[in-house]
């Protein structure tokens, strides 16, 4: 096949073409029903249409074009493989890092890689939680080879670096669905890592943060090759009751990006989700958190940040929601953009929807630009502008 | 030394002070004057806050000083220490005194930086975790008048400006703060500026001027320290 030239809106013609042999066509694959469900709902309305995406300067990521060529997949590996990671996950792909430091980790701790090349795998017992949602993530869903995962067994504690790579050097879109399912009452810490590429990702990651587990997640957008990075990478999180999800989110600069999560809270719940991104020249970074209490007695706390300098854009859409069963929750929704420039733009919209009472709910948000007076201090120490300004900017994301 | 001459400011063309000719050399020189008349404001001035306006010259130690930014000013050797220290979360008392070392090119080592920051720090009675302590965060004025000080101890500049430092110190800080404000001078050819009306900090510390700043927006120095005394004793309006 030739070279193909499409964009988003357009790979609808094409999802049953054979450009990739997707969860679609492949009716082995573990998710082949909720692709097709998916598949059928976009055909009603595309995602892209969707009006989550009004203020996410969407037509970046709408007119990119995606170049697909199957006849020269070439693998590119010399970024991925470092020593620092211990599992790599590509499209339909899971592995332990060969040259991870320690890779004998793998053998020692209760952890189970989800492949839909083993028999009896049994990632299609995840479709219920992936059915359509009218976003982006669809497309990952219906694209995707296949669903890859891993599982940790209960009562483990676990510290894993996960690289979320793109094998191919290629232009082409990549899509992944990944699942995540923490055993009960385990500690789980992982450190994601979001490689960039020239081109288009979407992944969808479903965890399952089972009862009285603890994840700890810290995710990190790649730093390096983001020129021309479009990365939407939507999150759905399941917290069972007793559980606790830490989150924290890290980025600089990426030509177009989404990160969206959406999370569903059950009861005596812990959640925290912390955001810290630094955009410059002409980077779009888009965060969505939405935080669903369905339990009662569940504490969330959110916090978004961004330096914007240049002609950055940045958007945040968060929505606090609680159930009328959700007695007693304790939540809190933040969002700060420190505005470095008069080009940039930032844009916040908080929400809450609150269906009970019993509750204590807050939300904040600000959009401010380099406090004159606390640079003035540093100047008084003889700290100059630019690196005083770029103490506040630090001040600002880490405080 | 820094030397003044016509020195005049104004805040949105409106003067505040006008016309000062005033000389500060080694040794100590008091500022007082009467509620609002501007004391903050020429310390600020001299220190290059950018709302203010300025006319006239100053001269800091052969350097003109009204041409320099605020951070090289600071670099040439003058500090102010600041009525109502800004906050800034994220950053720790260490993180910035070592940042401000470094800018200041005052080469010790991280850990010397540390052991001496962490003695000041003792000296004026702060916990032993002050230095992770978030600078001016959720810290009493007091707390924060004391921070001033290590900053003083530790950037060791050739001319300080010391905004009312006896505001919100208990009496046992006031003892350390005299000791301290008198060890600098004592190192000699430092030139210590205080604005304050502090009885016991004026008469310890054995003043060399007086400036009077009065509500026309004039300045007057005279080496008559009795001067100060009477004003101590009587108020502005005698």
């Amino acid at each position: 096949m030739a070279e193909l030239e499409y964009n988003l809106k357009e790979l609808r013609n094409f999802f049953e073409s054979g450009i990739r042999f997707n969860s679609l066509l492949n009716d082995k694959s573990p998710m082949h029903d909720v692709a097709k469900e998916c598949y059928n709902a976009l055909l009603t309305a595309h995602p892209i249409d969707n009006k989550l995406y009004k203020n996410m300067g969407i037509n970046t990521l709408g007119k990119h074009l995606n170049k697909g060529d199957t006849d020269n997949k070439v693998k590119d590996t010399s970024n991925i493989i470092d020593d620092a990671t211990d599992i790599i996950i590509d499209d339909g792909l899971i592995s332990i890092n060969p040259d991870c430091d320690n890779n004998d980790w793998y053998i020692k701790n209760p952890i189970t890689l989800l492949s839909a090349d083993k028999r009896n795998n049994g990632l299609n017992l995840y479709q219920p939680y992936l059915k359509p949602t009218g976003r982006l993530s669809d497309i990952a869903v219906i694209h995707s080879i296949n669903p890859v995962g891993y599982k940790i067994l209960p009562d483990t504690q676990l510290d894993l670096n996960i690289k979320l790579a793109d094998i191919f050097n290629d232009n082409d879109l990549s899509c992944n669905v990944i699942i995540v399912d923490i055993g009960a009452h385990s500690n789980v810490s992982i450190s994601e890592f979001i490689h960039a590429k020239n081109g288009t990702k979407i992944i969808k990651v479903l965890y399952l943060v089972r009862e009285g587990a603890t994840l700890n997640l810290d995710r990190m957008f790649d730093l390096n090759d983001k020129e021309e990075s479009l990365c939407v990478l939507e999150s759905q999180v399941i917290q069972f009751p007793g559980s606790t999800f830490n989150a924290t989110m890290r980025s600089e600069g990426n030509s177009y990006n989404q990160d969206l999560m959406f999370i569903d809270v059950y009861k005596n719940c812990t959640t925290n989700v912390r955001g810290s991104h630094y955009l410059y020249e002409n980077n779009k970074n888009n965060t969505v958190v939405n935080v669903h209490h369905k339990g009662p007695n569940s504490t969330s706390r959110v916090d978004i940040r961004s330096v914007l300098e240049d002609n950055a854009y940045s958007s945040f859409l968060g929505e606090i929601k609680v159930d009328k069963v959700a007695e007693g929750v304790d939540a809190d929704l933040k969002n700060k953009n420190l505005l470095c420039s008069s080009n940039a733009t930032a844009f916040t919209e908080p929400q809450l929807d609150i269906n009970t009472k019993e509750i204590t709910c807050s939300h904040g948000c600000t959009i401010s630009n380099i406090d004159k007076d606390t640079l003035y201090y540093l100047n008084s120490r003889g700290i100059d502008n630019v690196a005083g300004g770029d103490m506040i900017k630090q001040c600002f994301l880490t405080q | 030394m820094l030397v003044t001459q016509e020195f005049t400011i104004k805040v949105d063309n409106e003067t505040i002070l006008s016309d000062m000719t005033l000389e500060y050399g080694p040794g100590v020189h008091v500022i007082m004057g009467p509620n609002g008349v501007g004391k903050s404001t020429f310390a600020h001035a001299l220190m290059g806050n950018p709302n203010y306006e300025t006319e006239g010259a100053v001269e800091f130690n052969g350097k003109d000083l009204l041409s320099m930014e605020t951070y090289e000013r600071a670099r040439a050797g003058l500090f102010i220490s600041f009525q109502t220290p800004t906050p800034i979360e994220g950053l720790s008392n260490f993180q910035f005194i070592k940042q401000a070392m470094t800018s200041l090119d005052k080469n010790q080592s991280i850990k010397e930086n540390l052991s001496s920051f962490r003695q000041s720090a003792k000296d004026l009675g702060l916990g032993a975790e002050w230095d992770k302590k978030q600078l001016n965060v959720e810290a009493s004025g007091g707390e924060k008048k004391k921070n001033e000080l290590i900053q003083l101890d530790m950037l060791d500049p050739q001319t300080a400006i010391l905004d009312e430092p006896d505001s919100g110190l208990d009496i046992d800080a006031i003892k350390v703060l005299v000791e301290k404000l008198r060890a600098f001078v004592d190192k000699g050819d430092k030139t210590l500026i205080i604005v304050s009306h502090y009885a016991e900090l004026i008469t310890k510390l054995h003043p060399d001027t007086v400036t009077i700043l009065d509500k026309s927006g004039k300045a007057t120095q005279t080496e008559d320290i009795q001067v100060a005394y009477d004003i101590l004793e009587n108020g502005f309006n005698v």
